[in-house]
């Protein structure tokens, strides 16, 4: 008898619980946006506080996904007629989600509110906003790299700061005189630099990744491994940089925070993620152009923009949610507190970025440094091809093999890539 | 209920059971099909068309069921209808979630196919591509095969090993036991970790202990190179040589042939074996020498990391090999002890021969699961550095959820598919020659 009761006490709780899970159809609009997880979860719902007023009958149903994921996430759900309305875009894979059509075109929106593009910086629009000529997503942010210096160390040294007329040799030359060993064990442990993206290297060599109808990699002319042989011999041939080995189990970040890298590539976000909480005033710094090569100076650079998705079906609310996301009030705040350079010329060129009381002091040097950044090039099959890159200059970097002939095998490989069935259209 | 009347109900039955069978397999579908023609609703229909699938599958369960038993008696057919209702989770199982997607899989392979749009069939492009146009590819087979090659007999030896040693009778055998398990029930992402921590170059504990050893081998590795050693061993091997066959010449124990045969082989072993040590010690000492192993970090010893790293799971293997062990009648040995056997001849002629159905049952998981190696490269390495660990699984992995070419991938899978068939038929054949069941008599069933 008590078993029978405890059964139908499991069907009632069943049963009531199935009903739990259909809720009253809610009466307002319910958006979906995909966003990166931010440091602060809780101030999100702030940030949406201003459009909730504005479209009182709308409710944004936030989703956070990392980066990595996030293109993952969205072939799935729109191939499984769950797309989000709205969702954050990463320049890494914009080419490919818009060769997709994941993303709806924004041309006729833009033209119908008389939406402002010229307040935005046309190489920001170019690389992570337009495919092909078609504007897919507003820019929201820019990330590319400077270069931070440890401020204190080379006041120890006597080095002088790095500045705008520095090229690949006064680097070199400073660095040597920042690698030392501290503790006198015999090994080095403290170090010039870590190498930025490799790039920049090849661009400011005047090197080219890709041929002008991205039909052909160029990485096996000599302009562009001449620069990927200076990255590999920052590490191998003048040791200013640590080896593979020697920073196996830390970070870039961490090294410069410790204080056992006098320079450091990274973007303007790295203040408030990495430094404000690492460094802990142990040490000053500042920021400074990336040094340039004998060619040219050139950063990499990419960044996050805001799309409609192609299966929302709420498409006008949905580029409203857009355009809020990517007003000058939004951007400010991002600018402030995440310290994303913003990819709105007024809110750049106003005080709220450059002029932000924490340091380093001269954080104008990341919006400068949007006239000669360069993007990742723009093609569907980008992520496959920068593994090929990757992996092939794997041996160069741990100096068992030279620039030349990795990138004479990587070159053809990349070329087949891009000739691929698949990568054609 | 006499024969007849049965009969006569059956015979209705199965008229009624036809009825069912063209509605469901021909009215429905066409109904269903001119339905969406005209709506061209596909979200409402899904909700017919899905029940009425899974009714289908039931319905030509029923007859696949119908077709296999008609010849069983009733107490046959009983059973049988046992036997299916145990084996009922697994096949629902299989049917809903597994076979649909292989049958679909099948169907991608030849269709260039990115999720988001429709597949466009290809033909045999993919393989075609796979086979002959994609480094990658080929190197992801190399890698896959090298790894097999040297976790596969290390695996199978070292559960083996661990197995043969947790089978003697010592107090607290059953927490040696457990620690000797617990490996291989820890889920593969925090093997990883610890494992990334462990090939750490700089601080990781395996060079640290690799980095306390050298310096002590190292002198007796240069000594044990040198020329004179290594001509001293040859020319002693060669010595004893000599002996046996003058041996054999003298006391006629074998034909006069087999003792020219010793002495005449004298000089060329002894050589061999002066090179074959002064190259192995001199190698052993320009790597103790050398700088310590960057692991992980360097493609020459990426793979290898991975399958020192393999060991990790032996126990798996050891808890099916030591059911093994237990299964085997202790007479068997009392038996031997009685004949006077040593434990070398136990092990060969009872142990080895007792154990190897478990062996072949290990040694087949195990060609299985070394073809899928994915986590551990996955967290690890994610294919570096230079494609040194670039798993089969993992390439096509990034295929299909990475780079989004379905199409290829499924071709991939399928290819792979057939490799383990392969394999797994070539280990059933050979299994006839090497593998004992109780109560078989070899070459007599």
């Amino acid at each position: 008898m008590r078993n029978k009761s405890v059964v139908y006490c499991l069907i009632t709780m069943m049963v009531a619980l199935a009903f739990a899970g259909c809720r009253k159809p809610e009466s307002k609009i319910v958006l979906h946006m995909l966003v990166w997880p931010p440091v602060d979860e809780v101030k999100w719902e702030g940030k949406l506080r201003d459009f909730h007023k504005q479209h009182p009958n709308v409710r944004v149903q936030v989703e956070f996904i990392v980066n990595e994921r996030t293109l993952h996430k969205l072939l799935v759900s729109t191939a499984g007629h769950k797309s989000p309305d709205v969702s954050i875009v990463s320049s890494m894979w914009f080419a490919p989600a818009a060769s997709k059509g994941l993303m709806e075109d924004l041309g006729p929106y833009v033209k119908r509110d008389k939406f402002d593009l010229n307040d935005f910086y046309p190489e920001v629009v170019e690389g992570w906003g337009k495919y092909r000529g078609t504007l897919y997503a507003i820019p929201a942010g820019v990330d590319l790299y400077a270069m931070y210096y440890n401020k204190t160390m080379f006041d120890k040294y006597g080095v002088s700061y790095p500045d705008e007329s520095w090229d690949w040799n006064d680097f070199v030359k400073a660095a040597k005189k920042l690698t030392k060993d501290i503790n006198g064990d015999g090994r080095i442990d403290q170090w010039g630099a870590t190498p930025n993206t490799w790039q920049s290297y090849v661009w400011e060599n005047g090197g080219k990744i890709l041929s002008k109808d991205n039909t052909r990699c160029l990485l096996d002319q000599p302009a562009a491994y001449k620069g990927m042989q200076f990255m590999a011999d920052l590490r191998n041939k003048y040791h200013v940089a640590p080896t593979s080995k020697e920073m196996a189990d830390i970070t870039t970040a961490k090294l410069f925070t410790n204080g056992q890298t006098g320079m450091y590539f990274s973007g303007s976000w790295a203040v408030p993620i990495f430094f404000e909480k690492d460094i802990k005033g142990a040490f000053e710094y500042d920021v400074a152009p990336i040094p340039k090569g004998p060619v040219c100076r050139a950063t990499f650079f990419g960044g996050a923009s805001y799309a409609v998705m192609r299966g929302s079906s709420h498409k006008d609310l949905a580029w409203e949610l857009v355009k809020y996301m990517v007003s000058k009030e939004k951007l400010r705040e991002r600018a402030m507190i995440e310290q994303v350079i913003p990819s709105r010329i007024s809110v750049a060129e106003s005080n709220a970025f450059a002029n932000l009381p924490s340091p380093p002091r001269h954080r104008k040097v990341f919006i400068e440094a949007i006239s000669y950044g360069r993007s990742f090039p723009s093609v569907p099959c980008n992520q496959e091809m920068d593994s090929i890159i990757s992996n092939d200059i794997g041996l160069l970097l741990i100096g068992k093999e030279s620039a030349k002939s990795a990138c004479e095998r990587a070159a053809p490989r990349v070329t087949d890539l891009l000739r691929n069935k698949y990568n054609r259209e | 209920m006499n024969e007849k009347t049965q009969d006569k109900g059956s015979a209705a039955f199965r008229i009624i059971w036809w009825v069912v069978y063209l509605l469901a397999f021909v009215v429905a579908p066409i109904a269903i099909t001119r339905l969406y023609k005209q709506t061209g609703d596909s979200s409402t229909l899904l909700k017919i068309a899905l029940p009425l699938g899974v009714f289908c599958v039931f319905l030509i369960a029923r007859l696949v069921f119908q077709y296999t038993t008609r010849n069983m008696t009733r107490i046959a057919r009983k059973e049988a209808t046992e036997g299916y209702m145990c084996i009922l989770p697994w096949l629902i199982g299989f049917v809903s979630f597994t076979l649909g997607p292989m049958l679909f899989s099948i169907y991608i392979s030849m269709c260039d196919w990115d999720i988001i749009n429709a597949p466009r069939f290809v033909g045999l492009a993919n393989f075609q591509q796979a086979l002959f146009h994609d480094f990658r590819f080929i190197q992801a087979l190399k890698v896959t095969l090298t790894y097999a090659a040297f976790a596969l007999p290390l695996g199978l030896t070292g559960a083996l090993l661990v197995a043969l040693l947790l089978n003697q009778n010592v107090k607290g055998m059953s927490i040696f036991r457990t620690i000797f398990y617990i490996p291989a029930i820890l889920p593969g992402i925090a093997t990883a970790m610890l494992w990334r921590w462990i090939f750490n170059p700089e601080n990781g504990i395996l060079n640290l202990i690799i980095g306390a050893i050298n310096p002590r081998l190292l002198p007796v590795a240069s000594v044990l190179s040198l020329w004179p050693v290594a001509i001293g061993v040859g020319l002693i091997v060669a010595v004893l040589i000599v002996l046996k066959g003058v041996q054999i010449l003298v006391r006629r124990t074998e034909s006069a042939w087999v003792g020219v045969m010793w002495l005449v082989l004298a000089l060329p072993i002894g050589g061999l074996i002066t090179a074959g040590w002064s190259t192995g010690f001199g190698l052993m000492k320009v790597s103790l020498a050398g700088p310590l192993p960057l692991w992980l970090g360097d493609p020459a010893w990426a793979l290898p990391a991975f399958i020192i790293m393999s060991l990790w799971g032996v126990g798996g293997g050891m808890i099916i090999y030591l059911a093994g062990l237990q299964g085997i009648p202790t007479q068997l040995y009392e038996a031997a002890d009685i004949d006077g056997a040593n434990p070398v001849e136990k092990f060969r002629k009872i142990t080895l021969p007792m154990l190897s159905p478990t062996i072949f049952f290990n040694l087949v998981m195990g060609v299985i699961g070394s073809f899928q190696v994915f986590t551990s490269s996955f967290v690890m390495t994610q294919g570096g550095p230079h494609y040194a660990t670039l798993f089969y699984l993992l390439y096509l992995y990034q295929k299909a959820f990475q780079y989004f070419q379905m199409g290829y991938a499924a071709a991939m899978a399928w290819i792979l598919f057939f490799i383990i068939l392969l394999c797994t038929l070539l280990v059933f054949k050979s299994s006839a020659g090497w593998v004992y069941y109780e109560g078989e008599v070899k070459g007599r069933k």
